[in-house]
């Protein structure tokens, strides 16, 4: 009887369907994902980590806290630095994530206003033409977000371009910035991507067999409760500095850690800053659906009348001059819209004397102390004075 | 509503489960309608009201034509003008003011001057080119001659001749399915069969690698040297030519892979377009395995309605270069592709009077079949110039580049080994389409290998499909 079923055409097809979608699903199964996703993809980790990190924000809810966020660029941020500098002793939680963009923060800032149900003291939000750019979009689709949410601020019809070329930037920026605008945050195609990669779970991962390979040569490692040195392979160191990163976050909040920023040597800087942009920023068009979400933060945090900070980054002059090329290094015409909300302050952070750079477009660590004070300094005048919390 | 995004996949899913859901043929088609009318209006609510009046308008013209014996050649000749005017107002208004501009050099006839004027008043970036007009329109058409040249029997109710021009899996970018290709299927109930499942699975996954894999792989290699041709030496241009032809080929053969497989999957057949075109050993040939069904479409009704070969060898030559001039029309509005066309026709003309002998040669020894498929895919290759560089000059300096040897930068080794290897995978694919009809059916092995075959679809879509980009006959 069954195998009766089995041979109709209608089920067979159907099986099929289901067999090759099941499949595919094997590497959700924890041991397995562990081995196949490989280990120099941090950024994966990086985006995932963010859902723990507001589960363990959530016991927070009875005190004062802050938020980051920003790219990897805003990784580096100390809690404890900002705590000093500010003469405030919220509990200062860092979402960034690698190439982080609006639509990622306003992701996160929705999520924690609505089940915190208590607004931030300030925050922090780094913005440059970076964290505008498609590729900032497209870095988040797979690891971030949730289906609800993509399907709430789905544009299915835009009449306007997914990407916006520069010399008609102010007349976009005009009427996605207009009181009555009607726009809700990502295109049909970026939510068609979100839902590609969230049921395919290769298409997610890009998992490949070289990798896989890859994943199982062997380093030595100082086992720290055996004390002693052992050769395990790539993917358990991975996983292994995956938990220690994990149980960090009681002590960092979020932040990066600084052994996953590369160093590059000052000669490179310049070949660094054409690589990097080829990913970053290819071209000097910017995203609509980063505008628009943008913009939706702004007018979040003016209703509930939260203290924005927001900080244009420092980055290597050739990193700068590709931005000038681009006509994209003040977004004068973008800047000019912040005008409206008195909960704004904007600081351009380019001035610091340091002026040192992991690389193209990363400060060095040593330089998150000035850059801290430099920001605290401004973002003072914002945020009222409270008493100790805690 | 893109083939390649997880929007049609789960769109067709529903479409497939409720379709053989319903036991009335009748219920089978309405939901057809239904599911087309969603998959157009997805792109575009106004444009879908537009093409859905445009149906019936055409509709009830050819229930007069077949009903009105009086006044049968005005309506005829009233609906031909309308489809007509139609396409010719939303594809080829640029082009027209673009002749007005270089005849006069009055500024107000600039593309760009317009553009800019939409966009100022009505965030209009251009004026907006309805999607699949030019393969409905020939669509309608062929319809309406048939009709008033009485080759349509059968009757047909608004319904099936609703379903007939929105069908979605031939929708956007065709096959242009005629009476004949449709109709008759209709009359009898629709079933699924293990072989149309294994027929369009298999179409489906060859047509993701095609597309994704292979198509959308290779835009990033070879759009910088049409772009700038002077930059790049003559082989480079050459090599760019040639991996254009490799990427339109996987790009639209995958495009009708998909559509067909879609289309088998609820139990239509629809025609083929590519019948193994890169085995060709001449162009009359070739252009007999290309676009199939453009091609007849232009046979049909332009070539012979212009005295085909039945008048003196000029005429029938000279007809031979306005229908492949038109048929380069068709493609775009820009004179590259009239150029594109023109060049064909041309070629097909000096072609002609050698082609017995030509035959005879090829027959002789595998070698001679070996060069004349060489020499198809070359001229193929060469065409290429004029139809996807963005203008005119540029088509001239890519040729500059390629027969005066011109000097500049090339492509480096994994460009040169990416275009090669699509080379070599899209002849294989067309020597699969060469020996489609020596498939026997195997149930369980076919369903097998359909598995690992999906499987390794899912892998290599998930690590080499870059953003999927527009399949190219979208635009036309």
């Amino acid at each position: 009887m069954l195998k009766k079923i089995i041979q109709k055409p209608f089920i067979s097809t159907i099986l099929l369907a289901l067999a090759l979608f099941l499949t595919d699903k094997i590497f959700l199964i924890p041991s397995i994902k562990k081995i196949v996703l490989y280990y120099k993809k941090v950024e994966i980790f990086f985006y995932e980590s963010r859902f723990e990190l507001f589960e363990y924000l959530k016991t927070y809810r009875d005190r004062e806290y802050a938020l980051i966020l920003g790219s990897s660029r805003s990784g580096m941020f100390s809690y404890k630095e900002f705590q000093q500098e500010m003469g405030k002793e919220s509990y200062i939680f860092n979402f960034s994530a690698p190439l982080a963009g609006t639509s990622y923060y306003y992701y996160w800032l929705e999520k924690i206003d609505s089940s915190l149900q208590k607004k931030p003291q300030w925050i922090l939000m780094e913005l440059d033409a970076i964290n505008l750019g498609n590729p900032s979009v497209y870095i988040s689709l797979p690891y971030s977000y949730d289906p609800i949410f993509m399907l709430r601020y789905m544009d299915f019809y835009r009449d306007i371009p997914q990407n916006i070329p520069q010399e008609k930037q102010k007349k976009y920026i005009d009427l996605i910035f207009s009181s009555d605008t009607i726009f809700k945050g990502f295109s049909a195609d970026e939510v068609d991507t979100y839902f590609m990669k969230y049921f395919f779970i290769i298409n997610r991962y890009s998992i490949h067999p070289n990798k896989i390979f890859e994943n199982f040569k062997k380093i030595d490692y100082f086992d720290e409760t055996k004390n002693t040195l052992i050769k395990i392979p790539l993917y358990e160191f991975a996983h292994r500095t995956k938990l220690k990163n994990l149980e960090n976050f009681k002590h960092t909040l979020g932040g990066i850690p600084v052994e996953f920023y590369t160093q590059i040597p000052e000669k490179d800087l310049s070949i660094d800053a054409q690589r990097n942009f080829l990913r970053l920023l290819p071209s000097s068009e910017l995203s609509s659906t980063q505008l628009i979400f943008l913009k939706k933060i702004l007018d979040l945090t003016h209703q509930q009348n939260i203290p924005l900070i927001i900080y244009k980054p420092s980055m290597t002059e050739y990193a700068n001059q590709i931005l000038k090329t681009y006509h994209l290094y003040d977004l004068e015409d973008l800047i000019k819209q912040f005008e409206r909300y008195q909960n704004i302050i904007y600081i351009d952070t380019t001035s610091i004397s340091c002026k040192k750079f992991s690389d193209s477009v990363h400060l060095s660590p040593e330089c998150y102390k000035e850059l801290t004070k430099f920001i605290s300094t401004y973002a003072k005048m914002k945020v009222p004075n409270q008493s100790k919390t805690f | 509503m893109r083939f390649i995004t997880f929007g049609y996949l789960i769109f067709f899913v529903l479409v497939f489960v409720l379709y053989w859901q319903l036991k009335n043929k009748h219920h089978k088609l309405l939901l057809i309608a239904f599911a087309s009318s969603l998959f157009y209006a997805s792109w575009s609510i106004p444009f879908f009201i537009h093409f859905a009046f445009l149906i019936l308008l055409n509709y009830f013209f050819s229930l007069r034509i077949r009903t009105n014996t009086n006044y049968k050649k005005i309506y005829f000749i009233t609906i031909v003008l309308i489809d007509i005017f139609n396409l010719i107002f939303f594809k080829y208004f640029y082009l027209l003011f673009q002749f007005l501009y270089d005849l006069t050099k009055i500024e107000l006839f600039q593309k760009q001057v317009l553009n800019n004027f939409l966009f100022e008043h009505f965030y209009q970036e251009s004026i907006v080119l309805p999607l699949a007009i030019s393969f409905y329109t020939f669509q309608l058409l062929a319809y309406i001659i048939d009709c008033y040249n009485e080759k349509i029997q059968r009757r047909v109710s608004l319904l099936e001749f609703y379903v007939f021009i929105l069908f979605f899996p031939q929708l956007v970018a065709g096959p242009i399915m005629r009476h004949s290709d449709f109709f008759f299927q209709l009359d009898s109930e629709p079933c699924l069969t293990h072989e149309k499942v294994i027929k369009g699975y298999f179409l489906i996954l060859i047509g993701l690698i095609k597309k994704a894999f292979i198509a959308d792989n290779l835009t990033n290699t070879i759009q910088p040297v049409f772009l700038n041709p002077l930059e790049y030496n003559g082989f480079t241009n050459f090599l760019s030519a040639v991996g254009y032809a490799v990427r339109v080929y996987a790009d639209f053969s995958g495009y009708t892979d998909i559509a067909r497989g879609s289309a088998y999957l609820l139990g239509f057949h629809i025609p083929e377009n590519f019948d193994a075109p890169f085995f060709s050993t001449t162009i009359s040939e070739f252009w007999r395995r290309w676009h199939v069904t453009l091609s007849s479409w232009l046979r049909d009704y332009i070539y012979i309605p212009l005295g085909g070969n039945r008048i003196s060898e000029f005429r029938t030559n000279i007809n031979i270069i306005i229908t492949f001039t038109l048929g380069g029309l068709w493609h775009g509005a820009n004179y590259t592709y009239i150029v594109w066309g023109f060049f064909y026709g041309v070629l097909l003309v000096l072609e002609k009077p050698f082609l017995k002998s030509f035959q005879n040669i090829i027959n002789k020894h595998i070698f001679f079949k070996f060069l004349a498929i060489l020499y198809t895919f070359l001229f193929f290759s060469i065409g290429i110039c004029f139809f996807n560089a963005p203008n005119i000059l540029n088509s001239f300096y890519m040729l500059k580049q390629i027969f005066l040897g011109g000097v500049g930068n090339s492509f480096h080794k994994d460009q040169l080994i990416q275009i090669l290897g699509f080379l070599v995978i899209v002849f294989g694919f067309n020597y699969l389409q060469y020996i489609r009809n020596k498939f026997i059916l195997n149930i369980k092995r076919d369903y097998f290998i359909l598995f690992l075959l999906g499987l390794f679809v899912i892998w290599l879509l998930g690590n080499y499909s870059p953003q999927t980009q527009s399949f190219i006959y979208f635009q036309f």
